[in-house]
């Protein structure tokens, strides 16, 4: 039977590729097209973010979903920008020192712009502090007020020793000093009396010496014990005297301060602090002799860094709510971090080395964050959650915070946290985390998914078209032409693998406008045309062609066995696609079946290596009962057959090819021959119903570029399922083919169609009395399926009566 | 004082004494020299009083910083002194040495009254010295003979 002979199912050349015609906007180039955003088809996808950054409620955080490229990142942080705008920013954030307990430094809250205001503030303060009070200590005052002490307490001293001395001298006992102490001597006439002459005194007045001299022994310890008391009294009067010079420095200065932020009491309250600092610390800001050792030297300078302010947010009056994406959120860009420094091998640390992460930016605001990134950073998703859940940034190590660093560092006090975290991750990442991630529910209820086609309508082709040419401009590339453009929303509908719609996906679509501008401007257009544009595509398509080229040319050297020409039982011509990323293509394969008596058993030879899929194991189990459902049902079904992908070497999946599987059954069955020069693709169902398939361009140019190679006879086509035809969008060279009639595509709805195609032999109905006609597929089909029945059940009879015997 | 209204000086003499506050003593005695050019000559008057206390038997010392007491033997007597003196002379010497001057150092007993005699008596002399020297028999001996002396306070 001719191949001319099968008109009703071919698939019309305008449905092969549906064109796209702009012509009726009058626009001659992108630079005449009206502007367009990133928003369109995505109606859904910005309610939902929308929804999720008004609402104001902790748990109702955003997460976008979509496929790279699909601009979600963008699309999030507009919409957040746009609602950010019509927001207060927030208050300014500050660290300061915590006099009570400087391991856990506090923070100061101001309205916008005032931190950075009250971080100067106290900067002069300082300034004028480390002139001021040195010279108060300076001071001709100060110092004849310290003498005036010093004296007092020294008088003090020594009226104790002189009253001692004076009483022991009437006594006739000297007291006399040694290097490290006191000796109580007798003396006479003024002068220390030796062992001989105190042996000529009498008993008597040796006795009352001796009495005296332990006595006063006794009274100078005392006196001795005294003196610390002294010197503390003398050191607590010089405090005081420091801390009355120090009080009237800072005084003014702190007054006029404390004036200035009357309206925020926290503050305030530090300054409060730092005055009462200044003043019990006041001997910290006299100048000090140097040490003997250098590097051990602190000059008074440094004492006053304890009143600085590490700011750590700050936003103007007059700014919008802060929207934040950090491209790198690993933990400490997220949490933030303290910073140490190295001091004679050393680590020192202080609030002023606190340094906030993307958490503190956006308080108040957006912050928005790629999940997979969050997901493979180390602690970053557990504390993100932990901060959600506990409304405040702990700024702290992850060792601090998992507890596996037990040194002693700062602590921080807590920052309260008012943000809405926009999440933009793959569909099955937010999936995934919704099964397993308990929490996660809780803190992101708005999900925004994003369309990653739309609808190709006149109205959204012309929108699209516009959007198009914004990007062009965006990016400041050369003008498209019209047929550019037209090429461009062509490209876009054969990206969604669908002739009724249009690819949302603007990472590739921006790829492709790139591209082709790099392609005019290299024969220095001033317009990228449509040549341009197929260019791009085609040379993109050879960049990533290695593996296709090498397929095809192991077909054309015989050494992947496909037939193209001639008949053969058994066997037919699969298609497969084979998927690189942005690069995907289509080659045949070549399928084989076996039949032979059996137990019903239909044999996936792929599965039984471990090469099959769980969907291509389904589609071919379906076969067995496609054909107990179809054939000799008062019979048991009593073959064996086995189904092959030849040549296949690697892991078949998807159910794509149960028609061309089943029909390779039928044809061994029926001992009909099938045509080599067509290909099959499309899954059946139990019934025989032929059902869509994905990839069905790539599969159709991957078998007619193979018979291209081979030469077209015009007998050569591909035959796919009817509600494929909609997904047609092929490339002009095939289409250029089936209209000169040097290739076919046919579509069917039925496996008996495609049965008929392939072998050339009506597949044949059932008639009123419920049998197939005479010499049909279907009937040789039946007939063989009862013949092994009868066989099996000689068989079986035979086996018994061996038994028997 | 100008230089040239500056009374001829051929001798400063430093004496020092157990309890002595070394660097001022020397800090005073520099003035003099450098502007007089004089020789410069240390003299370490050992006080007896100590020797003859720690002779008793009963004898005491009582530490200044913590009051606590103990024997003072002449064995004591003669330790402390000999470390005073050791660590008087260095300190002296050193200073000498920085300010690049020459230093004759002796010890005398606070009663060699004639060797004190030769040393100001033989030219021009001035002596500085501690103020608890003015307690010691040498001061008198020392005023009586004519020679001025500059007292410095602890």
């Amino acid at each position: 039977m001719n191949i001319g002979a099968f008109r009703e199912f071919e698939v019309s050349t305008d449905q092969l590729r549906k064109t796209c015609d702009l012509q009726a906007g009058g626009f001659r180039t992108s630079a005449e097209f009206p502007a367009e955003t990133g928003r369109l088809g995505q109606r859904r996808a910005i309610d939902a973010i929308r929804f999720g950054i008004q609402i104001r409620d902790d748990g109702h955080n955003v997460f976008v979903l979509g496929p790279a490229g699909s601009n979600r990142h963008g699309l999030a942080e507009e919409l957040a920008k746009e609602r950010a705008a019509s927001e207060s920013p927030p208050g300014d954030w500050c660290y300061v020192n915590n006099f009570a307990d400087p391991e856990r430094p506090q923070h100061l809250h101001f309205p916008p712009g005032r931190g950075r205001k009250f971080r100067k503030d106290l900067l002069d303060l300082i300034g004028d502090l480390r002139v001021a009070i040195p010279a108060a200590f300076e001071s001709d005052d100060y110092r004849a007020q310290l003498k005036a002490v010093e004296e007092k307490t020294q008088k003090e001293v020594e009226a104790h020793a002189k009253s001692l001395e004076d009483r022991a001298r009437a006594e006739n006992i000297a007291v006399l000093q040694t290097p490290t102490g006191y000796v109580l001597a007798p003396i006479r006439d003024g002068k220390v009396i030796d062992e001989k002459e105190f042996a000529k005194r009498p008993v008597e007045e040796r006795k009352e010496t001796q009495e005296s001299i332990e006595r006063l022994s006794e009274e100078l310890q005392s006196h001795i014990e005294q003196i610390p008391k002294l010197q503390k009294r003398h050191r607590e009067r010089v405090k005081a005297l420091n801390r009355e010079f120090t009080e009237h420095a800072v005084g003014v200065s702190l007054s006029d301060l404390m004036e200035k932020y009357l309206e925020l009491p926290a503050v305030v309250a530090y300054l409060e602090d730092v005055r009462s600092d200044i003043i019990e610390n006041a001997d910290s800001f006299q100048a000090q002799e140097r040490p003997s050792l250098p590097f051990l030297h602190r000059d008074a300078s440094q004492a006053f860094s304890q009143y600085e302010v590490n700011l750590i947010v700050s936003h103007d009056e007059d700014a919008a709510a802060p929207v934040i994406f950090e491209p790198n959120p690993h933990y400490t860009n997220i949490i933030g971090k303290i910073e140490h420094r190295a001091e004679m091998g050393a680590l020192f640390t202080d609030f002023r080395m606190i340094r906030p992460g993307a958490l503190l930016a956006a308080n108040g605001g957006y912050l928005i964050l790629d999940m997979h990134r969050v997901l493979t950073r180390p602690f970053v998703w557990e504390a993100l959650k932990q901060a959600l859940f506990a409304k405040q940034v702990r700024i702290e190590s992850p060792g601090e915070a998992y507890g596996f660093v037990g040194t002693t560092s700062l602590q921080p006090e807590p920052v309260p946290l008012d943000i809405k975290v926009i999440l933009v991750g793959e569909r099955w990442l937010y999936h995934l985390l919704a099964i397993y991630d308990s929490e996660f529910n809780d803190l992101f209820k708005v999900a925004a998914d994003l369309d990653d086609d739309l609808e190709r309508t006149s109205d959204n082709v012309e929108a699209f078209a516009s959007l198009i040419a914004s990007r062009i401009r965006d990016k400041g590339l050369l003008p498209f032409s019209l047929d550019a453009m037209q090429k461009i929303v062509e490209q876009r509908a054969r990206r969604a693998d669908d002739s009724e719609r249009l690819s949302m996906h603007m990472g590739s679509l921006e790829d492709l406008l790139t591209q082709a501008d790099f392609w005019a401007r290299q024969h220095d257009a001033q317009t990228v045309d449509a040549n341009d544009v197929t260019r791009a595509i085609d040379e993109m398509a050879r960049r990533l062609g290695r593996m296709r080229t090498r397929i095809i040319d192991a077909i054309r050297r015989d050494t992947l066995l496909i037939d193209t020409d001639g008949a053969c039982t058994g066997q037919v011509n699969g298609l497969s696609v084979t998927d690189l990323g942005e690069f995907r293509f289509g080659h045949p394969v070549r399928i084989t079946a076996t039949t032979r008596i059996g137990s019903g058993r239909v044999v996936d030879i792929e599965r039984e290596v471990e090469l099959g899929g769980p969907i291509h194991s389904k589609g071919v189990m379906i076969l067995a009962a496609a054909l107990s459902s179809r054939y000799a049902r008062e019979v048991p079904l009593s073959l064996h057959a086995n189904i092959v992908f030849e040549q296949s070497y690697g892991g078949v999946e998807g159910d794509s090819a149960s028609v061309a599987e089943l029909c390779a059954l039928l044809s061994s069955l029926a001992d009909v021959p099938i045509r080599q020069n067509l290909a099959i693709t499309g899954s059946t169902d139990q019934l025989g119903r032929i059902q869509v398939i994905g990839g069905v361009n790539e599969k159709i140019e991957g078998f007619f570029d193979l018979c291209k190679e081979r030469g077209l006879d015009g007998n050569h086509g591909v035959i796919i399922p009817r509600d494929n035809v909609k997904h047609l969008m092929l490339r002009e060279d095939v289409v250029a083919a089936v209209e000169r009639e040097q290739f076919n595509i046919f579509a069917v709805k039925r496996v008996d169609e495609a049965l008929t195609l392939l072998t050339g032999v009506e597949a044949g109905q059932r008639d009123d009395a419920g049998e197939f006609p005479e010499d049909s597929v279907n009937a040789r089909v039946e007939k063989q399926l009862i013949r092994y029945a009868g066989l099996r059940k000689t068989f079986a009879e035979g086996s018994k009566g061996d038994e028997k015997k | 004082m100008k230089k040239s209204e500056q009374p001829r000086i051929d001798r400063v003499v430093i004496a020092i004494t157990e309890l002595a506050p070394v660097h001022r003593i020397w800090g005073e005695a520099l003035q003099f020299v450098e502007e007089t050019r004089a020789e410069l000559h240390a003299v370490f008057i050992e006080d007896e009083r100590w020797h003859r206390a720690a002779s008793l038997p009963f004898t005491r010392e009582i530490s200044r910083v913590s009051g606590v007491d103990a024997d003072f033997t002449l064995q004591r007597a003669i330790e402390v002194h000999r470390a005073v003196i050791d660590r008087a002379q260095r300190q002296l010497q050193q200073l000498a040495s920085e300010a690049k001057h020459e230093l004759a150092f002796e010890v005398l007993p606070e009663t060699d009254q004639k060797r004190i005699r030769d040393l100001v008596v033989d030219g021009e002399c001035i002596v500085i010295a501690p103020a608890v020297l003015a307690d010691q028999p040498l001061f008198t001996e020392l005023q009586e003979l004519g020679c001025r002396v500059v007292l410095i306070h602890e």
